[in-house]
C-alpha cells in the first residue's frame, strides 16, 4: 500500500513539474502521414536527375572543345574553353548537393571541386606527367585545377599568354595532356553518377521512405546541410577572413582565377532554396522539404519555420548578391560586405540543421555513432 | 518492541545467512559478460575511434587527472579489463581480480565524458561492490586453491546489495520517465519508434503514434514496478520473463550494446539459491540469531561500521538521482544533475554551438570550426551539454594562448538545441564571456531558460 501511495506521489509531483513545459499550440512533431515517396520522385525526377545530366551535356561539350583546343590552341578556342567551363562551373553548384549513393561513391563533390586548388601539386603533375585523379583530397583537380588551367597558369587571366603557353611553350604537349586527363576525370565520374542514378539508383531511391539514418529523406536532408555549410564555409567563410582572426584570404575564394567566386555563391543558394522548395529545373515548383515542414506545422518565434526559412534564404541571397566579382578583389578592398552576408548565411544553419530534422524527427547523422547509447 | 523490530529487520536483511548460489552465479555471469563487452570494444575499433582519434577528451568534475594512454596503453589496460573479468568469472585471485577490473573499468569510463552511458556507471557501481563480497566462495578456483575459503552460506546483506543496486536503476528510470514529454507526447519514442519500421512484422506498427504512446506508459509501469515483482516469490518467475521479453525489445530496438544483457543477467540475483528454505528453516531450529555463526559465512568489517557503511551508501545512490531538484532549471534542459541518476534513454536533442573568440588587446575576433578540435561525435555531444560547452572554451582558451599568444580571450557562444521534435530554443547566453566561467555545482546561471 505505501508503494503505491509514493508513487502516486511521485507521479503526481513529477507530471506537475514538468507540465510547465506543456506545448499549447497545434504543432505535430513526427507526424508521419506526409507522402515521402512523392518528395523524392519530385526531388529524384526533377531536381537531381536533370542536374546531373546537365552537368554530364556540358562536361560532354567541355570535352569536346577541349579536343578542339588542344589540337590547335588558339584564343577563340580558348574563349569557347573559358565559356564552356564556367557554364559547367555553375551547373555544378547544383549538382554539388547530392554527396550520397553514386555521387560518395565516386567521390564527386572533393574530386570536383576540393578549392583552393593546390597550384605547385599541379605543376608538378604537368612536369612529370601524373594523371592520376584517384585521390580526392589532393586539390590538384576538378574545377579548381581547370580554373587554374585556364586562367592563372601563365602568371595572368591574359588569353594571349595563357594560348602562347598551350602553343608554344617547351612543356606543351605536357600541359594538353594534363588538360585533356584532368576534363576526362571529371566528364568520367560525372558520367558514371549520372547513369547509375538513372538506371538503378533513382528506383530504389524514391521508395526508401522512412527516418532513419540512411534513407532518402535523412540522406537528403544530411547531404543538403553538408553542402550548405561549405558554402558557407569554403566559399564566403574562409576567404572573408571570420575563421582566422579577421585576417582576409581572398586567394582562398571558389574560382579566384576566373574571378567568378561571386556568381557561383549565389548558385549555389539559388540551388540550395530550390531543394528546399522543390523546384525543378523547369521553374516547377513540386513536392518539397517546405511542404513537409508545413505538414508538421512547425512554428518557429510566431512565425511558420517555412517563412523563417525562406525570409532567411532571401536575406543570405541579397547579401550574397552584394558581392561584386571578382570576389577576391571584393575582399580586398573591404572585407565588411561579406563578412555580413556570412552571417546572413550562417544564421540559417539553426534552421535547417536543428530545427528542421528536429520537428521532422529526421536522425541526422554524418557519420555513424561510434558508440552504444543508452 | 521498536528496538525488536529493527533488530529483525536487520537480521533479515543484514546478517541472517542465505545460499551463495545467487552471488556466485552473478560473479560468473557478470565476469563473463564483461569479459564478451570489452572484447566486443576491440573488435568494434572503439578504442582507435574513441580513445586514438580525438584530440581532446571532456572531463568529469573532480576527475580531470585522468588522462588517455597512447596506443599500446589503451589496449593493455582493455586487456587487464579482459584478464581481471575472465579472473572474475573463474574465481581466481577473486579479490585482487575484482579490484583490478572496477580501477580499470571505471578509468577507462572517466578518459572521456563524452562516453558517459549510465549502463556503464552501473557496471563501475557493481564491480565496486563486488570488491566488497565474497562471491569466490564457491564455484570457483580459489576453493579448488584454498579449501577452508568454502562456504555454502553468506550474510544476506551480500545478496541484498545488489537487489537494492538494481531496484534503484529501475526505479528511478522509472521515476523519470514521469514527466510531460514521455506521458503526454510519447517523446523520444515517437521519434525513435518510426525509425525502426524496417524490422520485419512488429516495424509496421511503428508507423502509429499509439504504439509509441503504449511503449512509454508500459515502460514507465514496467521500470516503476519489475524490481518489486521480482523480489516476490510468486509473482519472480514471470517477473523474470517480463525481464527478458522487455530488455530482448530494447536490444532489438536501440543501439545499446550490453546494457539489455547486463539487466538480463543481474536481474537473476533476485531468484534465491536452491538450498536456501532448508538452510534457513534449520538455522530458526536452532535458533541462532547471533552475529557469531554469520561471521564464520563472511567476515568483513565490524558490524556496526558495516551497517553504517551500507546505510550510507544506500543514501547516497537515492539522493544523487534527486539531486537535479536542486537545481531551478528543467533537467532535461539544462542536464544540471543529469548523470549518474539513471535517465535511459529519455531525450532526442539536436544542438548546434559555435564558438566565437576574441582577442581583447587587438579586437580580432575569429569563428571556430568545432571540427578542428573535435570528433564528431564529441561535437555532438558538446553541442547538448552545458558543461561540455564551458570545458570546450577552455580549450580554446589554452589552444589560441599555445598557437596564437591570445591572453584571456573573450569567447562567446551562440547555441540553439531541439529537444524532442521542438524547433530549437538558444541555449547558453551567448553575451556571456564563458571562457571566465569556472565549472561547480551551483546553478549555472549562463544557461538560458526552456520555454514551453
Amino acid at each position: 500500500m505505501n508503494f503505491i501511495k509514493i508513487f502516486f506521489i511521485l507521479f503526481v509531483t513529477n507530471v506537475f513539474l514538468f507540465t510547465s513545459c506543456k506545448d499549447d499550440d497545434q504543432q505535430d512533431p513526427c507526424s508521419s502521414t506526409f507522402d515521402q515517396v512523392a518528395l523524392f520522385t519530385n526531388v529524384a525526377d526533377n531536381i537531381i536527375l536533370p542536374n546531373y545530366e546537365n552537368l554530364k551535356s556540358e562536361l560532354d561539350e567541355l570535352s569536346i572543345i577541349t579536343q578542339v583546343f588542344v589540337t590547335n590552341p588558339d584564343e577563340n578556342g580558348l574563349s569557347d574553353l573559358r565559356g564552356a567551363f564556367k557554364e559547367a562551373y555553375s551547373s555544378w553548384q547544383s549538382a554539388a548537393q547530392f554527396e550520397f549513393g553514386p555521387a560518395e561513391d565516386v567521390f564527386l563533390r572533393n574530386s570536383l571541386n576540393n578549392f583552393p586548388v593546390n597550384t605547385n601539386r599541379v605543376e608538378f603533375n604537368i612536369e612529370n606527367e601524373i594523371n592520376n585523379f584517384d585521390q580526392p583530397d589532393t586539390y590538384d583537380q576538378g574545377f579548381p585545377a581547370l580554373d587554374f588551367l585556364l586562367f592563372g597558369i601563365s602568371g595572368s587571366d591574359s588569353v594571349l599568354e595563357t594560348v602562347k603557353l598551350y602553343r608554344e611553350n617547351a612543356d606543351k604537349e605536357k600541359y594538353k595532356k594534363y588538360l585533356t586527363d584532368l576534363v576526362a576525370n571529371m566528364q568520367t565520374k560525372v558520367t558514371n553518377t549520372y547513369e547509375t542514378w538513372k538506371n538503378s539508383y533513382r528506383d530504389s531511391f524514391v521508395t526508401r521512405t522512412g527516418t532513419a539514418a540512411g534513407n532518402s529523406l535523412s540522406q537528403i536532408i544530411n547531404s543538403w546541410n553538408q553542402n550548405y555549410e561549405l558554402v558557407k564555409r569554403n566559399k564566403i567563410g574562409v576567404p572573408s577572413g571570420v575563421l582566422d582572426l579577421n585576417f582576409p584570404l581572398p586567394d582562398k575564394v571558389e574560382a579566384f582565377y576566373s574571378g567568378i567566386s561571386s556568381s557561383l555563391a549565389i548558385d549555389a543558394l539559388n540551388a540550395s532554396l530550390n531543394l528546399y522548395l522543390g523546384v525543378g529545373n523547369t521553374g516547377i515548383n513540386g513536392v518539397g522539404l517546405d511542404d513537409f515542414i508545413n505538414e508538421v506545422n512547425a512554428e518557429k518565434n510566431g512565425k511558420t519555420l517555412d517563412e523563417v526559412i525562406q525570409e532567411q534564404f532571401a536575406k543570405a541571397l541579397n547579401a550574397v548578391s552584394a558581392l561584386p566579382d571578382p570576389l577576391s578583389e571584393s575582399i580586398e578592398n573591404d572585407e565588411l560586405p561579406t563578412v555580413l552576408a556570412y552571417n546572413e548565411i550562417t544564421r540559417q544553419v539553426v534552421n535547417i540543421k536543428t530545427d528542421l530534422p528536429s520537428v521532422l524527427c529526421i536522425s541526422i547523422t554524418y557519420v555513424d555513432n561510434p558508440s552504444d547509447s543508452d | 518492541m521498536y528496538r525488536g523490530f529493527l533488530a529483525k529487520i536487520r537480521w533479515r536483511f543484514i546478517d541472517s545467512p542465505v545460499g551463495i548460489i545467487p552471488l556466485v552465479r552473478f560473479r560468473i555471469l557478470f565476469g563473463g559478460l564483461m569479459m564478451l563487452g570489452a572484447v566486443r570494444f576491440i573488435e568494434q575499433g572503439w578504442i582507435e575511434k574513441l580513445y586514438i582519434e580525438p584530440d581532446y577528451f571532456f572531463k568529469f568534475y573532480w576527475f580531470e587527472w585522468v588522462k588517455p594512454f597512447d596506443e599500446k596503453g589503451m589496449y593493455i589496460l582493455l586487456s587487464i579489463i579482459i584478464g581481471s573479468s575472465f579472473m572474475v568469472m573463474l574465481g581466481l585471485l577473486y579479490r585482487i581480480a575484482i579490484i583490478m577490473f572496477f580501477v580499470s573499468f571505471t578509468y577507462l569510463e572517466l578518459i572521456d565524458a563524452t562516453n558517459y552511458l549510465n549502463h556503464h556507471y552501473l557496471v563501475c557501481l557493481l564491480s565496486f561492490l563486488m570488491i566488497f563480497l565474497p562471491a569466490n566462495k564457491s564455484h570457483s578456483v580459489d576453493v579448488l586453491l584454498w579449501r577452508n575459503l568454502k562456504s555454502n552460506l553468506v550474510p544476506s546483506w551480500t545478496i541484498n546489495i545488489l537487489i537494492f543496486q538494481l531496484t534503484v536503476v529501475y526505479t528511478f528510470a522509472g521515476i523519470a520517465k514521469l514527466n510531460y514529454d514521455w506521458i503526454f507526447n510519447a517523446m523520444p519514442l515517437a521519434v525513435w519508434l518510426p525509425e525502426r519500421q524496417d524490422i520485419p512484422i512488429i516495424g509496421y506498427f511503428f508507423q502509429f503514434k499509439w504504439v509509441a504512446f503504449l511503449m512509454s506508459w508500459v515502460g514507465a509501469i514496467y521500470d516503476l514496478s519489475i524490481a518489486y515483482f521480482l523480489m516476490y516469490s510468486r509473482t519472480r518467475p514471470f517477473a523474470y520473463f517480463l525481464v527478458i521479453v522487455f530488455h530482448l525489445m530494447t536490444w532489438l530496438l536501440f543501439n545499446i550494446g550490453l546494457f539489455p544483457w547486463i539487466m538480463i543477467v543481474s536481474t537473476m540475483i533476485f531468484f534465491p539459491g536452491k538450498k536456501i528454505k532448508k538452510t534457513l528453516s534449520d538455522i530458526s531450529k536452532t535458533n541462532t540469531h547471533s552475529f557469531a555463526e554469520t561471521r564464520d559465512y563472511y567476515y568483513f568489517i565490524k558490524r556496526n561500521l558495516l551497517l553504517s557503511l551500507i546505510i550510507g551508501y544506500m543514501l547516497l545512490q537515492i539522493i544523487i538521482p534527486f539531486r537535479h531538484f536542486l537545481y531551478p532549471s528543467n533537467v532535461f534542459w539544462s542536464e544540471e544533475g543529469y548523470r549518474f541518476s539513471w535517465r535511459v534513454m529519455l531525450v532526442e536533442k539536436i544542438g548546434q554551438a559555435t564558438f566565437t573568440l576574441k582577442d581583447p588587446k587587438t579586437n580580432r575576433q575569429t569563428e571556430i570550426i568545432n571540427s578542428r578540435y573535435l570528433t564528431q561525435f564529441q561535437e555532438k555531444q558538446m553541442s547538448i551539454q552545458p558543461d561540455f560547452i564551458l570545458q570546450f572554451a577552455h580549450y580554446l582558451r589554452y589552444e589560441y594562448k599555445r598557437t596564437h599568444g591570445i591572453e584571456n580571450p573573450i569567447i562567446t557562444v551562440d547555441s540553439h538545441v531541439a529537444l524532442n521534435g521542438r524547433v530549437s530554443q538558444p541555449f547558453i547566453d551567448k553575451k556571456i564571456n564563458i571562457a571566465e566561467i569556472k565549472d561547480d555545482f551551483l546553478p549555472k546561471k549562463w544557461i538560458l531558460k526552456f520555454n514551453k
